[in-house]
């Protein structure tokens, strides 16, 4: 039993090794524009390679998708992983009415919805959806003067593609922005 | 599912509580908790099978998102579980290879049969299953089922926007003819003879005007100037959108169109225009107008287009519902394949447990664990066999037990005998009776300090042979006894032999005896016992009874003769002188005679009638003070030298008697030395007078020694014989009486050569506290009395 403990690490080494592989799977970029503005940190994301031939395909069918973007701001500090000081989630979900043609456009900050959009263009739809222009994320009272921080965002699909759900899949986007706080 | 080894299902019971026994296996081999795994996996599989069965009823989404994660992280737990009880077992398989433990050949063995017996149909139905489900999977949406959910789809969305751009049309044509009036002052009688003309031509159930106004702050605001509707339109219906779209529009938003739904399930589609001032002047107005479309017609629609929503969503989710059948597969067959290992590993422990338990139960019995058992986990030949190992442990143990105690008797016998043997050797060794023991073979086992005394051996001689032991010359008597003995000429004989021990004779009384074994003379005994004291005593006896019959027979006549000698003088003493002379000188010798022999007679009577000594506690030491101190100056040319030993304890003695034994004794120096009483003798004489004190023995010795002449060796054991003498003269009673007064004071005397010359007599007396109060050792035996 002991020798089998002791062996456990190693295999636990091999399954995560055997899963490597699903985990290198294409993710796209969220390029992010920061900008301070009075009291508030305006982040801005864009998506360029969000709306996939999947994603348009699943729009198309009437399924409701969903790009969930989890913003998180940190403070770089030296010679150790960076303090989380902030956090935010947006949602962005569309669904299209196949009798009208018209796509609706909901997008959410923190779990409250901020827009409504019903458009009839899919470009328009689109737009929304990868998106979002200087979203009043954070706070910046807080932050320190000429301070190192990052903005690191993660962004999960709904619905997945895939075959399996992995624990260990990673966000099908992900970007992260660095700037020196100057009020 | 995990095994245990034997060494750790021991279980030994507490003290007093019976044999330690063996337990029959880890919890995990319990009966209960088996059934409780196999009722989890059952249920496991059959909310597997409901699952699947009902996942029909699930939409894609749902089996995409939820249940697609959920099986895919059981089936990573199974994974995991599976790696980690194969590499369990490969690890202990090999340890227990390594460890050349009994059975593990056969164990791997049976598991990796067991496991492969599983592991290959399950891969192949894995294999063959998921093939079945991918091409299942792409045969749900063939071309005809997708030309028809399309086409359908087209049908109702075209009629579904067809209406949607009548109101579209309706409301625009109503606001270029609203355009040519002044919306603000219009009547609304006017308004809606307008809105009654236009829906005569074009049709719509309801329409909606409204009129903007741009307030102060520049926000454009709408206010519903008339709304004409269809009677049949249920009560009720929503306003809101169209005022939410006329608002719309109104803030400049292109979005012209909406629909709502109503409550008999019919949609309210609305289309709506700006109204613009002079044509294209600026925005004064809204009209939206708004076409119902039937429940049925709309619920057709909507079930056409959901359904072609679903066809074209599960062809999205194509891979993720794939993904979910597979996942029931390869759960399935992770289930399977633990469930094999475990069963593998499970009946190959049942099977080896048993005789695993009983080779470590054989190993325990080796190692002397007698109280070894082992539980019988079933009732069959293993069980069987259990019980018969743990019978063959209980006879062993009794057996053992009846052992330990019969050498624990034996080892108390053997320490009894040793301590008799040591009791009987120190006896031996202590007593003064010699003893010699002679084996069959005529070899001497056993000489003790007695013997080797008695008869001047060496202790070395124990295992020589008799023979040549006592063939030296003054051992020839004993030779010839145990001669005769081995020749089974007596059992047991006793004979009184006398050696010659330094010109001395020693008598001793020896008897031999016989030990007859089972075939034949198993040795011989000689005892020996010094009877030369008693000898010398007999001796003494008979002289000192000769000399009371002596002076009886002899005294008795003298008195007469002496009385007729003297008488004979006195009738002669008138006659001549010649015969008067003759008569005086012989009556003179006949008296003279008489006289001597009645000195003669007394020193006998004297020797005879010795009283028996007065014992009191005397100091030695001041006694001899007192008797030498007689003799000072008496002596001419002998110097008395006196050393006491100041540790000398008082002695109970009669001080006149050994007051008699020193005089005698330093009367006897001096006439060695040639030097009696006032007489002067040779220049450079010594008489030795020592007390020492024996604490190991007991005594106080005293010697009165002198550096004369000396005495021949063959006189020495002469000299305390009555009558003996080598000074030519006297009775020869002196050292007699010596003798006899140290007898019969408990001690003893011996005379020995004094070096470098002259004589040495050593008196040992008894001395210390059983001394002191014993009297009886100088009390004279009456025989003894004259």
């Amino acid at each position: 039993m002991r020798h089998t403990l002791s062996n456990l690490p190693v295999l636990l080494v091999l399954v995560v090794l055997a899963a490597v592989p699903v985990a290198v799977l294409a993710q796209d970029e969220v390029e992010i524009t920061t900008l301070a503005r009075e009291d508030h940190l305006l982040v801005s994301l864009e998506l360029p390679g969000g709306y996939s031939d999947d994603v348009r395909e699943a729009v198309a069918s009437g399924l409701e998708t969903t790009f969930n973007f989890d913003v998180e701001l940190r403070r770089a500090i030296a010679y150790w992983p960076d303090e989380t000081v902030d956090r935010a989630s947006i949602a962005a979900s569309v669904s299209l009415d196949g009798l009208t043609g018209r796509y609706r456009v909901v997008r959410m900050v923190n779990g409250a919805v901020v827009d409504v959009r019903i458009v009839e263009e899919e470009g328009a739809a689109r737009e929304l959806l990868t998106t979002m222009e200087r979203l009043p994320l954070f706070s910046t009272r807080d932050l320190e003067t000429n301070g190192d921080y990052g903005v690191r965002v993660r962004m999960e699909r709904r619905p997945r593609t895939s075959w399996f759900r992995w624990p260990w899949d990673r966000a099908a986007a992900f970007g992260r922005a660095s700037f020196t706080f100057l009020p | 599912m995990a095994e245990q080894s034997p060494s750790t299902d021991r279980i030994f019971a507490a003290p007093g509580a019976g044999p330690p026994t063996v337990s029959p296996g880890g919890p995990q081999d319990s009966p209960r908790l088996v059934l409780v795994a196999i009722a989890v996996v059952v249920a496991a599989l059959v909310w597997l099978v409901r699952l699947a069965r009902r996942s029909s009823e699930l939409t894609p989404d749902y089996l995409a998102e939820v249940v697609l994660y959920a099986l895919s992280a059981a089936c990573v737990v199974m994974l995991l579980a599976l790696g980690f009880v194969l590499a369990r077992n490969l690890i202990k398989i090999l340890a227990e290879r390594r460890r050349a433990v009994p059975f593990a050949r056969f164990r791997s063995k049976l598991v990796a049969a067991l496991l492969g017996l599983t592991l290959i149909p399950s891969m192949l139905v894995l294999i063959v299953g998921s093939e079945v489900i991918r091409s299942s999977a792409e045969r749900w949406f063939s071309a005809p089922i997708d030309d028809v959910l399309r086409s359908a789809n087209a049908i109702a969305r075209g009629v579904y926007q067809d209406q949607q751009q009548a109101a579209e049309d309706r409301a625009g044509r109503l606001a270029a003819r609203l355009a040519t009036v002044d919306l603000a002052r219009l009547p609304e009688e006017t308004l809606r003879d307008i809105v009654a003309e236009e829906r005569a031509v074009g049709g719509g159930n309801v329409v909606d005007i409204y009129l903007i106004e741009i307030d102060e702050a520049g926000e454009a605001a709408t206010t519903r100037l008339v709304e004409v509707a269809d009677p049949f339109l249920p009560p009720g219906y929503p306003r809101a959108s169209a005022d939410a779209l006329a608002a719309s529009l109104a803030a400049g938003n292109v979005e012209s169109a909406s629909a709502e739904p109503l409550s008999d399930g019919a949609e309210l589609l609305r289309g709506a225009a700006v109204v613009r001032a002079a044509g294209d002047g600026p925005v004064v107005g809204v009209v939206v107008a708004s076409i119902v479309l039937s429940g049925d017609l709309t619920a057709h629609a909507r079930r056409i287009n959901g359904a072609f929503g679903t066809y074209n969503q599960l062809r999205v989710l194509t891979r993720p519902v794939t993904g979910v059948y597979l996942s029931f597969f390869l759960m399935t067959t992770l289930m399977i394949l633990i469930a094999a290992t475990w069963l593998g590993t499970y009946v190959a422990k049942r099977i080896t447990r048993p005789v695993l338990h009983l080779a470590e139960g054989a190993r325990q019995i080796g190692t002397g664990d007698l109280d070894h058992r082992i539980e019988p986990e079933s009732s069959d030949e293993f069980g069987g066999m259990i019980e018969a190992f743990n019978a063959m442990a209980a006879d062993l143990s009794t057996s053992q037990r009846k052992l330990i105690r019969s050498r624990g008797d034996l080892e108390h016998k053997t320490r009894e005998t040793e301590r008799r043997r040591r009791y009987i050797e120190t006896i031996l060794e202590r007593i003064a009776t010699g003893v010699i023991s002679i084996d069959s073979a005529g070899r001497l086992t056993t000489v003790n300090a007695a013997a080797v005394r008695l008869l001047s051996l060496d202790a070395t001689v124990i295992g020589e042979p008799a023979a040549l032991i006592f063939k030296r010359p003054d051992l020839a008597p004993l030779d010839a006894m145990l001669r005769e003995a081995r020749r089974g000429a007596f059992g047991r004989a006793a004979r009184e032999v006398a050696l010659a021990r330094g010109g001395r004779e020693c008598h001793l009384a020896v008897a031999a005896t016989t030990l007859p074994g089972e075939r034949g003379l198993d040795g011989v005994v000689m005892v020996f016992d010094d009877v030369t004291p008693l000898f010398r005593a007999q001796r003494v006896a008979t002289w000192r009874d000769v000399a009371r019959r002596l002076a009886h027979e002899i005294k008795n006549p003298l008195t007469p003769i002496q009385l007729c000698a003297e008488r004979l003088r006195r009738n002669f003493s008138t006659a001549a002188p010649e015969t008067r002379e003759l008569v005086n000188e012989c009556t003179s010798t006949i008296i003279g005679e008489v006289e001597a022999l009645k000195g003669l007679v007394d020193e006998f009577s004297h020797f005879a009638r010795l009283p028996s000594p007065r014992a009191v506690p005397t100091d030695i030491n001041f006694l001899l003070a007192d008797i030498l101190g007689l003799y000072a100056g008496l002596f001419h040319g002998i110097t008395i030298e006196a050393t006491y030993d100041p540790g000398l304890p008082v002695v109970r003695l009669d001080p006149d008697q050994i007051r008699r034994v020193v005089v005698n004794l330093v009367d006897n120096a001096a006439a060695a030395l040639g030097g009696d009483r006032g007489l002067t003798s040779e220049p450079g004489g010594i008489i030795g007078v020592a007390t020492y004190h024996d604490v190991t023995n007991h005594v106080a010795r005293v010697t009165v020694s002198d550096n004369g002449p000396g005495i021949a060796e063959v006189d020495r054991d002469k000299l305390f014989l009555p009558y003996f003498s080598t000074k030519g003269r006297g009775s020869g009673l002196g050292l007699a009486i010596v003798r006899r007064i140290v007898v019969e004071h408990g001690g003893s005397i011996e005379v020995t050569e004094n070096r470098p010359r002259g004589t040495r007599f050593s008196i040992e007396l008894p001395c210390g506290a059983s001394a002191l109060d014993d009297t009886s050792v100088i009390a004279p035996a009456e025989g003894d009395r004259v």
